[in-house]
């Protein structure tokens, strides 16, 4: 059974790793000069619309994702309807990685 | 303008448009902002769908962009472009449609911007047809490139995107996963190299080059060491150990014809070295390419220092090669603005991609001003022999024209911006700034031709004036000590009545800056 042994599929682990993209997104766009607004717990649940995230973040996102949990998320969740919450993209994830274990187990 | 000078700490910014019909998500915002970050270049990105180019909200985009890259994948422009089955009018006839919405395009663009436009060729490297039917030549892609170059080629800087392709690799230059998710179809490596390449044209069009390489003899242009081997026992030829050295010399003539000044500075008998440039008949280089000498047995900083200062060159435009640790380190130690490479056979080309030549520069130019260089050395024994300066300069026989610049002058003049450091008031301009400046009626531009007795120097000046500012006064290094200047300022001041002076610090300009000040403020 695979062990994850670089960050816990936590949703809290999640929210950091989305905060560290856009937190280097707006270092790129000093001409903004926005303050950045990083997410916070209490923004769980919030659509991706409503915290100004729009498609090209979401990109960034899905790739930092892949790399930090070294998995492939399948082209059908890719959508921002299927991901447009922090946890929406916690429970993506952990369906991915429970797949690639049953597969595993299943061929052990 | 944008500022540009030895102050390193000074950012400059640029805008950068990207057209296109494929997404470039999500590397290539951070690579081609950390790319011209290297030049402390602000970068600011647009990336337009080329679909939506006409679009009102991009109209402001296009006409506050500095560099406009155009980048339109062939496979989601004309997907069945590389099928067999077409019949070959039909095949001709797709290819002139694509070549005539290009160039509409290039039209479009063209009236919205002035911005210097790279445009990448079209490539069919992602058909995977060849693992069926091998790698038999397939002449569409090819056929639409040379008749879009034919079309477009002489308003936009054409990048070869198949080139780039190769240097990663077929293998290595698509992402599949990334091209189904987001129209995204180039790999990471791929968008690597590509903004290299962008990042490189951008120098090249601003002027940002070394100028000057400076060439050790032994075991750099020929193999062997000359003073102990003898000229006949030389490796140098077109086969066998000598080959190698040949080669370098061919991409060094290259350079030159590229408007790279060649010196020598090698520890040898400059007699024997001579012999080698005059009368071997494998040597590429000849006497007439290299600008300066300096053979003798003395150390290498202090030659290097004097080749320098008989080329008007800064050490900091200089470039050092040669196959010695000790004497590259030496180099670095003493003259550390001066760029030493160590040869080595494989290695020593990338090196030099530290220089950046534009690709239009014109040979009779680049001979006549390697003469003045040479030539600058029987000025010198003239001045010997004249007490006063005044004298000198009168038996210089100076020939000295200005006249309104023509528009195949704006190359030149465009150039002579960008290299002068000392003689300038600092504008710099790219061809496209020099065609919008002199579209103002108020707007006068002139050359200036310099002569004396021992050649023609060409053209070495320029001036813009408007109304009563001097927006140009730029005077090349060669015509030095002529006493030029002066005549320059008496031209402006017998034909117009300045009150403002337009001054750019290059970090070597101040003496420039008290000149035209004192005289017309």
């Amino acid at each position: 059974m695979k062990e994850y042994k670089m960050r816990k599929l936590d949703v809290y682990e999640v929210l950091d790793i989305i905060n560290s993209i856009l937190h280097s997104r707006a270092d790129e766009d000093k001409q903004k000069k926005e303050p950045i607004t990083l997410l916070t717990k209490e923004q769980i649940e919030t659509d991706f619309s409503e915290l100004n995230i729009d498609s090209i973040t979401f990109i960034s996102i899905v790739v930092s994702l892949e790399n930090e949990y070294e998995l492939e998320i399948p082209d059908e969740y890719l959508l921002m309807t299927e991901m447009n919450s922090i946890n929406k993209i916690h429970q993506v994830l952990k369906e991915v990685t429970e797949n690639i274990c049953t597969d595993e187990d299943a061929t052990t | 303008m944008y500022r540009r000078g030895c102050n390193n700490m000074m950012k400059s910014k640029q805008r950068v448009m990207v057209i296109s019909n494929v997404a470039f998500e999500p590397f290539f915002r951070t690579i081609i902002k950390n790319q011209f970050n290297q030049s402390n270049v602000d970068l600011t990105l647009f990336l337009i769908p080329y679909e939506e180019y006409n679009g009102l909200e991009y109209k402001n985009q296009f006409s506050v962009s500095d560099i406009i890259i155009v980048w339109i994948n062939l496979e989601s422009l004309a997907s069945n472009m590389i099928n067999k089955g077409e019949s070959i009018p039909d095949k001709e006839q797709k290819i002139a449609e694509i070549v005539a919405l290009c160039n509409n395009f290039l039209n479009d663009i063209v009236c919205r911007s002035n911005a210097n436009i790279l445009w990448f060729t079209f490539e069919n490297y992602y058909s995977s047809l060849s693992a069926v039917v091998g790698h038999i030549y397939n002449d569409v892609t090819d056929k639409l490139n040379l008749k879009l170059f034919d079309t477009i080629g002489d308003r936009v800087t054409f990048i070869d995107l198949k080139h780039i392709i190769s240097e990663v690799g077929i293998s290595n230059a698509y992402d599949q996963k990334n091209k189904y998710r987001w129209n995204s179809p180039y790999s990471k490596v791929l968008i690597e190299i590509a903004v290299k390449e962008i990042h490189k044209q951008y120098l090249i069009e601003k002027g940002i080059t070394k100028k000057c390489l400076v060439l050790d003899c032994d075991n750099v242009l020929w193999g062997g060491i000359l003073s102990e081997d003898g000229i006949e026992n030389i490796k140098l030829g077109c086969s066998g150990f000598g080959r190698p050295y040949q080669d370098f010399q061919r991409f060094i003539l290259s350079l030159y014809y590229h408007g790279v000044i060649l010196a020598v500075c090698s520890k040898n008998d400059l007699s024997d070295v001579m012999a080698m440039f005059r009368e071997h008949s494998e040597m590429l280089l000849k006497e007439k390419h290299i600008a300066c000498f300096q053979v003798n047995w003395e150390n290498k900083p202090d030659n290097i220092k004097r080749i320098a200062e008989t080329l008007n060159i800064g050490l900091d435009s200089t470039v050092f090669v040669d196959d010695s640790p000790v004497e590259v380190e030496a180099v670095k130690s003493i003259l550390p603005e001066v760029t030493a490479i160590l040869y080595n056979r494989d290695s020593v080309y990338k090196e030099l991609s530290c220089f950046n030549p534009k690709g239009d520069v014109s040979i009779a130019n680049i001979e006549k001003r390697n003469e003045t260089y040479r030539t600058n050395q029987s000025r010198e024994t003239l001045k010997l022999q004249y007490q006063s300066y005044d004298e000198y300069i009168a038996a210089l026989k100076i020939k000295f024209d200005i006249r309104e610049a023509l528009p195949i002058e704006y190359s030149r003049i465009a150039e002579l911006t960008q290299r002068t450091n000392k003689c300038t008031n600092g504008k710099r301009y790219t061809v496209a700034e020099i065609k919008k400046r002199i579209a103002q009626e108020s707007v006068e531009l002139y050359s200036l031709y310099v002569s004396d007795r021992f050649s023609d120097l060409g053209l070495v000046g320029a001036l813009e004036i408007d109304r009563n500012t001097i927006n140009l006064f730029v005077l090349s290094c060669r015509a030095f000590g002529r006493k030029i200047e002066e005549k320059m300022l008496a031209f402006i001041s017998e034909k117009y009545k300045i009150n403002k002076v337009e001054f750019h610090s290059t970090g070597k300009n101040n003496d420039m800056k008290e000149t035209l000040f004192g005289d017309f403020i």
